[in-house]
């Protein structure tokens, strides 16, 4: 496959065409992992557990054949299987996740589930455990981490079954959050973070300080960064529905200075507790966040 | 005066002027939809004033009024369209079934006894009525389409042969739906009669399968219960003890002693009595000769006439013997051994055996590890043997690289393109069948290699091919571009590598061709370019079935060649052994599957079925009389919505 050809297939427009969860977050992450074969910071080594003799029926793949050439017998590999890590996705799920841009055709909820499901399809690829907890002002998904073949399809239908809507609550998305978090996890929050950061980071630095990771990934579409705006115009709140007219110089320039006041402050905030943060636009490719996860979860075994 | 007449289409028009007279003192009130008013803050000089539509309720009943005015010009009306579509009488579908088991005799075959039925159920049309005729087998055809000249559909009727395809009940109304629904327009009826002897083998588990998908009416019609029948169920070649054991099975409430022939090449080398039970099978014996190096095929045939002649003879084809001497020409030794335990771990379908020369012109592969400068002789040997149509397999190395050029191919490698870094694998064509079951590639990782051109099968990172195959004289010549080396590349401690040499010499030997089928299923041939022929030496193929590794089926039992550019391999061909079972059905079975399709609806939509009525003018129900009602409900709403708002202005103006 052409290097063209595999930024097609992680172009969040095209995968958003796929129409089925489980072939968007295969195709992301194989077109992702293909292209990181350049590197060599990344593998899926299972741990070595031990050689047992080769009898008939086992795979043949599983020969050593480096061993076979020194001794003219044959041995089979064996791994472990779970590598006991957990990956509990905090999915923010109100109305203001609904939005999108008309361009694209995608909505940062379908752009956040695509993510969800690639680190669903990542974490089984890779045999850890792992839970959603989605959340707008009530709990719309809770599932505790699990690794089982079947939990994850139903992740999958989980996923494609959620509708954005309602407000944010994100004091009782945390609670919630620690009946999920029963031991150490690496805990992934994906929002627009439209929200007080101290109030949250002040919540979050408890998480931190049990010892779970966190990747903060900040979710924008590319009509919030650049908002335009005729004259005449006036804003509505998707969430709370209260309207404001707001003049377009506003908009051009002290609207993207405290844009970008509010970003620093969420990744001085997720940098300042040790976690990692990631801001995304909904127009770029998938392959982005999947590489800054595998280097996130390559530091965090 | 209708929908499309100038006056009413003009009429239309008319609703602008309300609509514009209301506009005229509105304006826009834009509001756009924002995730979140967090980080907005409200301008200090609000610039809008936002402005509705006067008097909307108003605006509205004025629009409708002149609606209905417009529409009540257009004397619409109403068809009664159940009515008029009901009153028609359905087309009839008739599907016969010409698997093998239909072509069982106890006098007249069953086949022909639903050419009969068929015939009948034509004969019983209306004027008007139309007929299509269907056959199913393992394949649902259509004879003739829906039409009205039930004189042709007869003659397709009479003109059906049996043939020796399998019939499956499963999925058939599904199958037969979406065929039938690309013969029936909209607004016509049709109901589906089957005709079939129904074997219990040929349904499905589940009675689900029976009745998915089906949209149409469907009458069963079982032809007569089925005679006594026996037949060669199972041939099996068994390659140790050089015995093909013959599996016979009784069909038949008696007991049956039957001659049973052993034939090779059309010539008898056998024959033993086989002792049948009711319902049982006999296990017989032949002994045959070993088969070392050429493949073989045989006949079995019982003597005797009973219910079903197809089924009383059966083909084996059976390729030759294990260890087929592999020539590896290897100046290092560490190569071979990962050649030598890889060969023999997976299949022992092949020897390797060192060779210096490759002079063994039986060998259908030579593997040539690292060759460097290959010597005259075995170069000679190679070339011959790419002459003959045979395949070589070379892997490079050190020695390779030193030389300066890939032998046989006469290839260069480029001096700027031997790089040290480690690559990956970036694409690789997955249709190939080498790499089949294979997919340790993803994970292979590449240190050194050299670069050549080529047909790459596996290319690496930097656009160099990894496994390039080339075709070579008559031959074809695989190549991989690194060595047999953990230093080189890490392909030989891949757990794939086995797999992947074994999928090569089976494609390079030809050995994946396939050696036995069933009539009408389709089967796939992994070769670039191939053809069938029969006994009699006929080609089977045609030109677009026979290139680019082709799926295809085969209309008779028998026994094949197929035809490589260098190889050949027989083929046999045969009936399902699921046909030989003639019993039928439980009628418990055929009743419920009966009730459940006998009553769906028999006309395509009915919402539009009766688009077309026999009589329109019968069927049509005027709606003036309702529009002119509408029309003065409008004009008492509209005079008090307008009294109403005149009433508001006086008080208003009082205030003022």
């Amino acid at each position: 496959m052409t290097g063209y050809a595999r930024q097609r297939l992680i172009d969040p427009k095209v995968l958003g065409a796929l129409q089925n969860l489980e072939l968007i977050a295969r195709t992301a992450v194989e077109g992702a992992l293909i292209g990181l074969h350049r590197s060599n910071t990344f593998g899926f080594s299972p741990e070595f557990a031990e050689y047992r003799a080769y009898v008939p029926g086992d795979d043949l793949r599983h020969i050593d054949w480096n061993v076979f050439a020194r001794t003219d017998r044959t041995y089979i590999k064996r791994f472990f299987g779970d590598t006991n890590c957990q990956l509990i996705v905090l999915l923010d799920t109100s109305a203001s996740m609904g939005v999108g841009d008309p361009a694209l055709g995608l909505t940062k909820h379908d752009y956040a589930r695509f993510i969800a499901a690639a680190l669903v399809y990542l974490a089984a690829r890779q045999h850890d455990a792992i839970g959603i907890l989605g959340f707008n002002d009530q709990t719309s998904l809770y599932r505790p981490a699990q690794t089982h073949a079947a939990s994850t399809r139903r992740l999958y239908h989980d996923l494609d079954e959620l509708k954005p809507g309602g407000g944010t609550d994100w004091h009782h998305a945390l609670t919630q959050l620690q009946g999920l978090a029963t031991k150490r996890s690496l805990l992934v929050l994906i929002s627009d973070f439209y929200t007080d950061i101290d109030d949250l980071g002040n919540v979050l630095r408890g998480f931190a300080a049990q010892g779970h990771d966190l990747l903060v990934i900040h979710l924008l579409h590319p009509g919030e960064k650049e908002v335009s705006l005729q004259t005449g115009s006036t804003l509505k709140d998707v969430e709370t529905g209260q309207l404001m007219a707001v003049s377009s110089d506003e908009l051009r320039s002290d609207y993207k200075t405290r844009l970008e006041e509010h970003v620093h402050s969420l990744m001085r905030s997720t940098r300042g507790m040790g976690g990692h943060f990631m801001s995304l636009g909904t127009d770029q490719p998938l392959d982005l966040m999947l590489s800054e996860y595998l280097r996130f979860r390559a530091r965090h075994p | 005066m209708g929908l499309t007449s100038a006056l009413f289409l003009g009429g239309l028009l008319s609703l602008a002027l309300p609509w514009l007279l209301h506009r005229m003192t509105a304006h826009d009130d834009k509001r756009i939809d924002v995730s979140s008013l967090y980080l907005m803050r409200p301008s200090e000089t609000p610039a809008n004033t936002v402005k509705k539509i006067r008097h909307p309720w108003l605006l509205a009943t004025r629009l409708l009024l002149l609606t209905a005015l417009c529409f009540s010009y257009a004397q619409p009306y109403l068809t009664d369209l159940l009515v008029a579509a009901s009153e028609r009488k359905p087309h009839r579908i008739i599907v016969i079934d010409t698997s093998v088991s239909m072509g069982a005799a106890d006098g007249s075959s069953s086949l022909d006894q639903a050419k009969d039925q068929a015939l009948d159920l034509l004969s019983e049309l209306a004027v008007g009525q139309k007929a299509a005729l269907i056959t199913a087998a393992t394949d649902v055809d259509l004879q003739t389409g829906l039409t009205a000249d039930i004189t042709a559909v007869r003659a397709a009727v009479n003109t059906i042969q049996p043939s020796e395809a399998s019939a499956s009940m499963s999925r058939l109304p599904a199958r037969l739906t979406t065929l039938i629904d690309t013969l029936v327009a909209p607004t016509e009826r049709v109901e589906v009669h089957l005709l079939s002897d129904f074997q219990a083998s040929a349904m499905p588990h589940s009675f689900n399968q029976l009745v998915d998908g089906a949209r149409w009416p469907l009458i069963l019609h079982p032809v007569r219960p089925a005679p006594d029948n026996w037949g060669v169920s199972a041939l099996t070649y068994q390659r140790d003890r050089n015995q093909l054991d013959v599996t016979i099975q009784s069909f038949a409430a008696g007991a049956a002693s039957i001659n049973v022939d052993l034939l090779q090449n059309d010539v008898r080398t056998g024959t033993q009595v086989a002792e049948l039970q009711p319902f049982g099978n006999t296990l017989l014996s032949f002994d045959v000769e070993s088969l070392r190096r050429s493949d073989r095929a045989w006949t079995v045939r019982l003597n005797l006439d009973d219910g079903l002649r197809a089924d009383n003879v059966r083909y084996l084809a059976a390729t030759a013997a294990l260890g087929a001497p592999l020539p590896v020409f290897a100046p290092a030794e560490q190569p071979f051994t990962y050649i030598r335990a890889a060969v023999s771990a997976a299949s022992g379908r092949f020897e390797p055996l060192l060779s210096d020369t490759l002079d063994d012109s039986e060998a259908p592969v030579l593997i040539l590890l690292d060759p460097g400068v290959l010597p005259a002789t075995a170069d000679a040997n190679v070339r011959r043997h790419l002459d003959r149509g045979g395949a070589v397999l070379i892997i490079a190395g050190e020695a390779t690289r030193k030389a300066g050029r890939i032998p046989i191919l006469d290839l260069k490698i480029a001096a700027d393109r031997i790089t040290q870094t480690r690559r990956g694998v970036i694409a690789a064509d997955r249709t190939h069948p080498i790499l089949t079951g294979f997919d340790g590639w993803r994970d292979t990782s590449v240190y050194q290699a050299v670069g050549v051109e080529g047909q790459a099968i596996l290319t690496l990172d930097d656009n160099q091919p990894l496994l390039a195959e080339y075709p070579v004289r008559a031959g074809r010549l695989l190549l991989l571009t690194t060595a047999l080396d953990p230093a080189w590349s890490n392909l030989v401690v891949q757990p794939g590598f086995v797999t992947w040499l074994n999928n090569t010499l089976a494609y390079l030997a030809e050995d994946m061709l396939p050696t036995d089928a069933l009539v009408a299923q389709p089967f796939a041939i992994p070769a670039a370019s191939v053809q069938l022929l029969d006994q009699a030496g006929k080609r089977v193929l045609s030109l677009s079935d026979s290139v680019g590794r082709p799926a295809v089926k085969v209309r008779n039992a028998g026994l094949y060649e197929l035809r490589t550019p260098s190889h050949r391999r027989l083929l046999a061909v045969n009936v399902d052994p699921l046909e030989m079972d003639l019993r039928r059905a439980s009628p418990e079975l055929l009743e419920k599957w009966s009730a459940a399709l006998a009553n769906r609806a028999s006309w395509a939509s009915e919402s539009v079925s009766a688009a077309r009525p026999t009589d329109p003018a019968q069927t049509r129900t005027p709606l003036g009389p309702w529009l002119l009602l509408a029309l003065a409900a409008l004009v008492i709403i509209e005079l008090l919505v307008a009294n109403g708002g005149r009433s508001a202005q006086p008080s208003r103006n009082a205030t003022v």
